[in-house]
């Protein structure tokens, strides 16, 4: 397959290849400008060097012989260098080509900065001060040029510690668990162990979605299953509301749900993935307008969670105002949830989630006595509060018939 | 793989290195000048350096005539091997030279700050304005009223030969030599052009400037182009004496060197378009170029005959290779002082194994690699000088007064007999005679002199002596 790098080198190396014959065909048809050109740059003097007596010409040499040195010069050049750039494309992994155009480029202009040298030191040359300090300028620059992309050519390869990661990435996983843990709110909420697994699954689906070109970049912080399990702050929450919420054991096991959907759906939005539970578990209830989860969103249920101090304040924000969203649209197009941060994500959820005209409208929604557990001052209790919801509604969800579109507000307790 | 990998950052290194010393030889003067002195010794007593000589640096480059005869080389080639050659050797003065040429190119109104006087016939001389005190001597030759009078010296004059007496060509001349000028007399040569028509006009006002002012011409250097190179060549075969240093570009006419050794400081600068006329000028000056080395000292054996091929400067300016080599000989009339050696004629295996008296052109197939007789008597020959250089060089009682005396007796050779200890209290005795006073003027002059006067006569004084 090819990759922009590599087409950028084939591309080059051709473009070189055909300017060849281009300069040859202008200087044969007499194409003033460029012949002037070369005239001219066989009269510039370098350090006081004339160029053509660089390139190999006599002091007497006539004018014809130095343009024409020139001319073969370009040339040899340009093939050269065409070739070159033709061959990195062939290189397999784009790291190596890199480096091998750095070295290249850096190893003939260290070669050419000494072998003028050479020519310097042994010479009867006398040069001016300006010369000098033409000299000392372009040495300067080209030895600190190649010795730069020397050192980028041979720099060694970075090894990814994971466990280093885990420490500089856990408060991004914590942040996005929030996300999650907000957007899905008014979803159903599952078992810790239930829950570890689908995200690991999830994981592995999202890397497989994300296709080649996440193969070289390093791994996504926020995909590292390993940090989401880490994460301290998820457990007590999803653990006191399974202490409080003891009926909900006896609810249907978990059986239900369907590992392959699971694994299609986002991994970072467990709350997407808990419709599925619901959906499935409500199989048999009819219209799916019943339930609505922007409007779970927008209930006050979630409040306790917005009004979290800065912790969920941007990541908010990116979100769709959740009284924009029709919340018939939103139940026959899934991937349009506002909780899902990523589109691919939420296609793949919505492919994953199964029709949710399996929800009964018909089945009023049961009084919600812990949603006045966020409205406790505690930021904890409240982010608590908000998984508690999750719970509660996923106790409720097989039992309580889905909310209709035409609640402009959601029960309150 | 990994030997390769050093070996290669190895050869890396060594390369760095070399650049990085060439261009300190290149670019820094002192650094050259330096390195010249370690590797050649001082100027006068030099001898190569033991470790250094073993490595394959400019300054041992071997000399044209020691590098194994190639019978068929024709004069062209032969000239640019001394080219090279000479250019190798020179290489120490590219510091110098850029200098030189950064001065000529950027200095304005050079003489601003000189004097430029008149002296009978010979008119237009700059002097650098260089004075010390006169001495006993310079008065007793009637150069000074008194001693300790201000004294106008130089250390050599710079003879500008122009083969034209219009007055227009002088004016030109002159105008353009300004800042050549300007740098010489800013190294305390004095600068002279000189309209001539022929070698003995040359000769002439040479001796009329020496007899009239010695202290500005004790050292005489010459420089001519063409046909006026061509005048100086002779004038310098007629008496090679006159001269410390003669340099010539593109010869015109140039006679056949003198069968004599100790000849000037020669150097030649040959354009591309003379050498590849390749006449008998061309033979003349490398005849001329191998007679200038024919000397056992290290300096002149390498630098007293050089060909330089390079295309005269448009700009009218003294070349900059000719300048190096003018301050170089300078430098070396400097430390050597009354040791620089006389003409001598050749002998006749010298002459027949050397090319400065070959008949009409210099045959090279005359010259043996390997002669054991002469090498035989080069080393009598060398164990002869060194033998007078130890008895007459005596450090001890060494002052400045006793210098001058000698040096001005040098013609004298009773006086090479006298030690300097006798000589500080003769002179002293006669001080004493003259009066206090004079004593005193002598112990302003030359405290050194003075102290060692007080100490040998107290000792000459004391009973037990």
């Amino acid at each position: 397959m090819y990759s922009i790098n590599r087409l950028f080198f084939l591309s080059l190396g051709s473009v070189c290849f055909l300017i060849v014959p281009f300069f040859w065909l202008a200087l044969a048809l007499d194409f003033s400008a460029l012949e002037n050109f070369v005239v001219k740059l066989s009269t510039t003097e370098f350090v006081g060097y004339p160029i053509p007596e660089l390139l190999g010409a006599q002091k007497g040499a006539t004018v014809i012989d130095q343009v024409l040195r020139i001319k073969f010069f370009f040339t040899v050049l340009v093939v050269a260098y065409s070739l070159f750039f033709v061959a990195l494309s062939r290189v397999e992994e784009s790291r190596k080509r890199n480096n091998y155009c750095a070295r290249g480029l850096a190893v003939p202009l260290f070669i050419l900065i000494l072998g003028f040298w050479f020519k310097f030191i042994g010479d009867d040359h006398i040069i001016s001060k300006e010369e000098k300090t033409e000299l000392f300028q372009y040495t300067t620059g080209c030895f600190i040029i190649s010795v730069m992309m020397l050192t980028y050519s041979f720099r060694s390869v970075k090894k990814i510690k994971p466990q280093k990661e885990e420490v500089t990435e856990t408060p991004k996983t914590s942040s996005t668990e929030k996300k999650e843990t907000e957007s899905g709110q008014g979803l159903v909420a599952k078992e810790d162990n239930e829950k570890a697994s689908p995200e690991e699954e999830s994981v592995d689906g999202e890397s497989e979605a994300s296709g080649s070109e996440t193969e070289a970049l390093p791994a996504p912080d926020a995909l590292d299953p390993v940090d989401d399990l880490a994460v301290p702050e998820a457990e007590p929450a999803v653990a006191e509301p399974d202490a409080s919420v003891a009926e909900s054991e006896e609810l249907p096991p978990p059986d239900v749900l369907d590992p392959g959907e699971d694994l299609a759906s986002g991994e970072e939005d467990p709350a997407v993935a808990e419709p599925d539970e619901s959906v499935a578990e409500s199989e048999a209830l009819p219209p799916p307008d019943a339930l609505d989860p922007r409007e779970d969103l927008a209930s006050p249920e979630v409040e306790p969670a917005d009004a979290e101090p800065e912790a969920s304040g941007s990541e908010t924000e990116a979100l769709p105002a959740p009284d924009a969203l029709d919340p018939s649209d939103d139940l026959a197009v899934p991937e349009v949830d506002p909780a899902v941060a990523e589109p691919d994500e939420s296609v793949a959820e919505s492919e994953a989630l199964p029709p949710p005209d399996a929800l009964d409208p018909g089945d009023e929604p049961p009084p919600l006595p812990s949603v006045d557990a966020p409205s406790d001052d505690d930021a904890a209790q409240s982010q608590d509060g908000g998984l508690a919801n999750n719970e509660f509604i996923e106790n409720l969800g097989s039992e309580s018939p889905p909310l209709t579109p035409t609640d402009s507000e959601p029960p309150s307790s | 793989m990994k030997v390769a990998k050093y070996l290669l950052i190895f050869i890396l290194g060594v390369f760095i290195l070399y650049v990085l010393e060439g261009a300190c030889f290149r670019l820094v003067e002192k650094y050259a000048d330096n390195r010249l002195t370690i590797a050649w010794g001082y100027s006068g007593t030099g001898t190569f350096n033991s470790i250094l000589k073993h490595l394959p640096i400019d300054h041992f480059k071997k000399r044209p005539e020691d590098e194994p005869i190639d019978a068929d080389q024709s004069s062209l080639e032969k000239a640019m091997v001394e080219g090279e050659y000479a250019d190798a050797v020179m290489s120490f003065a590219r510091p110098m030279r850029d200098r030189y040429e950064e001065y000529v190119k950027s200095k304005l109104e050079p003489l601003s700050k000189f004097e430029i006087r008149d002296y009978g016939e010979v008119r237009g001389l700059v002097l650098p304005g260089l004075k010390k005190p006169a001495s006993l001597e310079d008065v007793n030759k009637k150069d000074a009223r008194r001693v300790g009078d201000d004294l106008e010296y130089s250390e050599g004059m710079l003879l500008r030969v122009l083969a034209s007496t219009k007055p227009e060509d002088y004016e030109n001349e002159f105008a353009q030599l300004e800042s050549t000028f300007g740098f010489l007399l800013e190294n305390g040569i004095a600068c002279l052009v000189l309209p001539v028509s022929s070698g003995e006009e040359i000769l002439d006002k040479i001796t009329y400037l020496q007899a009239e002012h010695k202290l500005l011409t004790q050292n005489i250097f010459a420089w001519g182009d063409q046909k006026a190179a061509g005048y100086l060549l002779e004038a310098c075969r007629e008496s090679p004496e006159r001269f410390k240093g003669v340099f010539v570009g593109d010869p015109i006419g140039a006679p056949r060197p003198p069968n004599v050794t100790g000849l000037p400081w020669l150097t030649v600068q040959i354009s591309q378009q003379t050498l590849s006329k390749e006449d008998g000028d061309l033979n003349n000056v490398l005849s001329w170029v191998r007679a200038g080395r024919m000397i056992n000292s290290v300096y002149p054996s390498r630098l007293g005959g050089l060909l330089h091929v390079e295309d005269s400067p448009k700009s009218g300016q003294m070349p900059s290779f000719f300048v190096a080599c003018l301050l170089q000989c300078s430098r070396y009339i400097e430390r050597v002082g009354g040791k620089w050696p006389t003409p001598q004629p050749l002998s006749a295996e010298d002459s027949v194994e050397g090319i400065t008296v070959a008949s009409d052109s210099p045959s090279m197939e005359e010259e043996k690699p390997f002669d054991l007789e002469r090498i035989e008597n080069t080393i009598q020959k060398l164990s002869k000088e060194e033998e007078e250089t130890i008895r007459l060089v005596d450090a001890t009682f060494d002052c400045e007064i006793v210098k001058g005396y000698r040096q001005l007796h040098s013609n004298n050779p009773n006086l090479k007999q006298v030690s300097n200890r006798d000589l500080v209290l003769m002179l002293g005795a006669e001080f004493e005679k003259m009066g206090v006073e004079v004593l005193d003027q002598v112990k302003a002059r030359d405290p050194l002199f003075y102290r060692f006067y007080l100490s040998l006569r107290a000792l000459e004084d004391s009973p037990l002596h």
